[in-house]
Formats: structure tokens, sequence, C-alpha cells
């Protein structure tokens, strides 16, 4: 994956008001900045783009740059079609500009769009050619419009810019019905140095929110902490499903929702391993409860909307099984007290209950609720005691 | 009397580069310490500028450049510090902190290029801008550049550990 900092030099003078690229040369080169920036940037979020309009009384960079495709596109309404193209001095300030690049890891590149028969000689543009070639900044050209004028100039240009294949020159011949961003695209000049990634502006944004897998190529580090995740996960299935598998059935559901709910979740977890989007939200810190919710959300992700709303109105309609709460965090009762021994003997101590109610503040030991969960803790103790009377009777 | 040492490991190679070089040679070529089978070949024409970063800031007291003895080695050499973004219309405009005109048995012999210390006390980068080479040819090779001096005390990155791993 190319880290790269790229200037794009528009040919905004008057030549570009030409209509032969519809609807016209200048807005043709508009409509191919977007798609550029944008290949560029998903190619690699920490790309940057910036944008310098060559013609008018001096040329301006009209956007320093940036990884934002938005600032991107406004710019580019900023421009206006005024002037004669100046191309060396475009190119020296692009220069400057990508030499007080934030990042100094970033390759410079300077793409230039040309719509305007040049004017200046071909030695100058050789010169300037093996000025970027000293500083290491490729070069691409995309000549349209007056592509047999300039032909040769920009041929020297790029030959001397060149070093080791970074720099094209991509002419676009004047015909009917050609779209200038379709050329670009199809030419595959921007997508070439990144392995494939590009060509595809629309689709690749909707992939990268989407989640289809990370390319290894592209980000290995990531791809591999994915691939942990994945397998923690099929393992956290796995032994979830035996654990249910292997339960028995409780007092408070029917036995045919408590098979639907094992095939659901049976299915859930098929679809879980098919579905890999829902590890770009990984964490490798998750506790095992926290994984255990996400499991959940993330399960129901996984359904078409039609099973989700199955699955709600089940939930809804029916009491929850204690295994579905047990994954939501929720414990009943009897699990909770089995748990701690200590804080269980110390509450049926009456007298220690009532000393620490009385020692903490703002509660009167009257109140009823307080008196009410007394009872009902020491219910319980009783019951508890019965069903150990009950157990040893057995024996 | 302090000792002075070879600075390569005070060298940050990822954020030192040659400027002109022929595309895939690597700074590490000249800075690594290896049997000068690696060469920096100038590319476009015969100059080339090398930008040393340090990762903490040194004193210089001499440099050594070696090549070859075939009219490819270096002959003017400017010496700039601490300098940002260091390309070459500065290294053409600016004044050099150093201007040294290197002879072929210093390069072949590798031998010591002394700096004015005082001048350099407290560089933190260093930008060797080789003008032109012995031979007038259009072609400048380097085999190995060692920058001799003394870390100051100020604070290595690189050496900051976890606790951990200190353990």
């Amino acid at each position: 994956m190319v880290l790269e900092a790229c200037v794009i030099l528009i040919d905004n003078s008057s030549h570009s008001r030409n209509g032969d690229f519809a609807p016209n040369r200048f807005l043709s080169q508009i409509d191919s900045i977007s798609f550029i920036a944008g290949t560029k940037i998903q190619q690699n979020r920490v790309n940057t783009v910036g944008i310098l309009s060559m013609s008018g009384r001096r040329p301006n960079l009209v956007l320093a740059p940036t990884n934002d495709v938005g600032q991107v596109l406004i710019a580019t309404n900023k421009i206006q079609i005024e002037g004669k193209m100046d191309l060396i001095s475009s190119i020296e300030i692009a220069q400057l500009s990508l030499k007080h690049r934030s990042n100094k890891e970033h390759a410079q590149r300077i793409v230039m769009f040309v719509a305007s028969p040049l004017e200046e000689k071909k030695e100058d543009l050789e010169k300037i050619g093996s000025q970027l070639r000293k500083a290491s900044i490729s070069l691409d050209v995309v000549s349209f419009g007056e592509t047999e004028r300039n032909e040769e100039k920009l041929s020297a240009l790029i030959d001397n810019a060149n070093s080791g294949d970074n720099c094209h020159l991509l002419s676009v011949p004047t015909s009917s019905g050609i779209i200038l961003a379709d050329q670009i695209q199809g030419s595959g000049i921007f997508s070439s140095s990144s392995g494939g990634m590009g060509g595809d502006f629309g689709s690749g944004y909707g992939g990268d929110y989407g989640g289809g897998m990370v390319d290894p190529n592209v980000d290995p580090e990531l791809a591999m902490v994915l691939q942990m995740s994945l397998e923690e996960e099929r393992q956290r299935q796995s032994r979830l499903r035996q654990e249910n598998s292997n339960e028995n059935k409780n007092t408070n559901n029917e036995t045919e929702t408590n098979q639907q709910g094992q095939k659901e979740e049976g299915k859930k977890g098929m679809e879980l391993e098919e579905t890999e989007k829902e590890l770009q939200n990984s964490n490798e810190n998750e506790n095992n409860e926290q994984g255990e919710e996400m499991d959940m959300f993330s399960q129901l992700e996984g359904l078409t909307e039609e099973e989700q709303m199955e699955y709600i109105m089940k939930m809804s309609l029916q009491e929850m099984d204690s295994k579905e709460l047990e994954q939501l965090g929720i414990n009943e009762d009897e699990d909770e007290k089995e748990k701690d021994p200590e804080v269980q003997n110390a509450l049926q101590d009456e007298d220690l209950v009532d000393s620490i109610l009385l020692s903490l503040p703002g509660v009167d030991p009257e109140n009823e609720q307080i008196t009410e969960t007394i009872k009902n803790i020491k219910e319980e103790k009783e019951n508890n005691e019965e069903k150990e009377n009950d157990q040893k009777k057995e024996k | 009397m302090t000792e002075f040492v070879d600075l390569i490991n005070s060298i940050d190679l990822k954020n030192s580069e040659c400027l002109n070089s022929e595309p895939n040679q690597e700074i590490t070529n000249i800075l690594k310490e290896d049997e000068d089978t690696n060469f920096i070949t100038s590319d476009t024409d015969e100059q080339l500028l090398v930008n040393i970063q340090f990762k903490q800031k040194v004193r210089v007291h001499s440099i050594i450049v070696r090549a070859e003895g075939d009219g490819t080695g270096p002959q003017m050499m400017k010496v700039f510090q601490n300098q940002f973004s260091f390309g070459f219309e500065e290294a053409q405009s600016l004044k050099p902190t150093h201007k040294f005109k290197l002879i072929k048995r210093a390069i072949t012999e590798g031998k010591l290029i002394r700096f004015k210390m005082v001048r350099f006390s407290n560089v933190g980068s260093l930008h060797l801008f080789f003008e032109n080479n012995l031979g007038g040819g259009k072609v400048t090779k380097i085999k190995q550049i060692t920058v001799v001096g003394v870390p100051l005390e100020t604070a290595n990155i690189s050496k900051i550990q976890s606790v951990e791993e200190k353990k």
C-alpha cells in the first residue's frame, strides 16, 4: 500500500472552456479530480491530496494536501476559468508544497492535467523534469484536448522525470462521447501502484464500511488481528454450543421454544462464521461478559431483517429463558447466591445485617422496602435449607 | 578528554535519506557497516545530497567518506546542519557551515576529515551536499560515510523501554 502525498494540477485556462469534452474541458477535469482523490484516499486513509490551479494571475494552491475527500470536492468549486496556463511555475509551487508535507514518509506525486497548447520550450520542460526526478517526485500527466501539439513536449517531460517507471503520460484523444473520468479509470494509472483496489470508487467506499475482508497485502497487521479474533469467536461459539446442548431444561419454558432457541443460536453461530464483518469491532481486551453481549448483538446483525423481526417478536412474547439471560450478563438469584458463600452467610446473620443497615447513611431501618427485602432473604434461606434437607432425605 | 565514537548508533536511519540516488538504492548502503559492496550512485546528474538525522543531539568531530579512486568519488562537499526539508535548491543557495574539497587519497584511504567542533556542538541533523566529483563525469559514487563524534546527554528515545521488558 503506497503512502503518498499528491498534488493535482488543474488547467483552468480559457482553453478549458472548450466543449469537446462534455460538458466542457474544465468540468471534466473537476469530475476526474474527485475520482482520483477518492481513489487515492480510499487506497490509504493517510494519503493526502492537494489541488493547485495553474492559470490566472499566478498559480494558486487552492487546497493544501489533506486526506479529507469532502474538502477536495469543496475546493474544486472555488476555481474559476481564467488566463493562460503557466506550467513551470505551477510545478515548482507544487514541488514546494510537497516538500513541506507533514509526514515525511509519504512518497511525492504530482498529477497534471494539460488541456491547452504548451508555449514552454522543450529544454525547459526537460530541465524541470530532471528537477522532479532529483527530488524523487513522480509525475503523471493527463493530456487531452490538444494532444497532438503537446505530445512531443510532454513525452520529453515525462522521460526526464521518469525513474523506474513511476511517471505516466495519458493522452486522451478527442472523440465524441468520451468521458475523461472514465478514460482515467480505465487506464488504471491511479490504481496500478496499490495492487488493484482502485478503479471502482463507489463500491470501494461501500466496501470499506460494509466490511469485506481486508486485503492482507494492504495491511498485514490488521489482517492478522482480524484472523485472531475470528479464531477466538469460533472457539467461543463452539464452546457455547456445547454448553447449550449439555444444560438441563429449566422449569420456566416450554421445551419447544427452548429447542427453537437452540436452533436459532446454532444458525446464528453459523452466520457469524460466514459473515466476518462483526470482527471489525473486535477488541483484544474484551472480557467474557462483554464478549457475550456483543456476541448477542453481532448475531442479531448477522440475521436478515425478517429474521431479526421474528427473533425480536419471540423475545418479547416469551419470558427470556435463562440461557439468554446469562448471555446478557443477568444471572438468576440462585446462581448468584451459590457463587459467594461468605456473603450469604453474613446475610443470614440478622444482627449483622441490622448493624450494617444502621451504619449506612440515609437508610431508615424501619423502611418498608428494607424490612421486606430482609424477609425475602430469610424466606429464601429457609427454602434453601428445605431443599438441602430434601436432598439429604433422598440420599 | 572525551572519547570520540562512531556515531552510527545515534543515526535515525528511518528519517535519513539520500537525494538523487538511483532508485532502489537505500541510505543504509552507505550509513550502515557492511562490506562496501553497496554503493550510492547518483542518478540524474553528478550531485548527491545526503541528509542524516540523529536520534539525539551530537557533537561532530570528523567524518570519513569512502569512495573509489576512479574519478567517481566526490570532490566538493558542503556541510550544513539542523536544516528542515533540505533539498537541492537550499543546498545551492544557503551558506554551508563547512566546505571541503576532498582529495583522492582522503577518500580511497578513508582518512578523517576534521570538522571545527565548536561549530558542530549541537547537531540534530547533518546535511552533506556533494556538488561534483573528482573526474568531472556525470556519475558520482560513494561507498561509505562514517560520522565520528560524541552524543550529547539528551534523552535517547530508542533507549526508553517499558518496565516489564527490563525485568
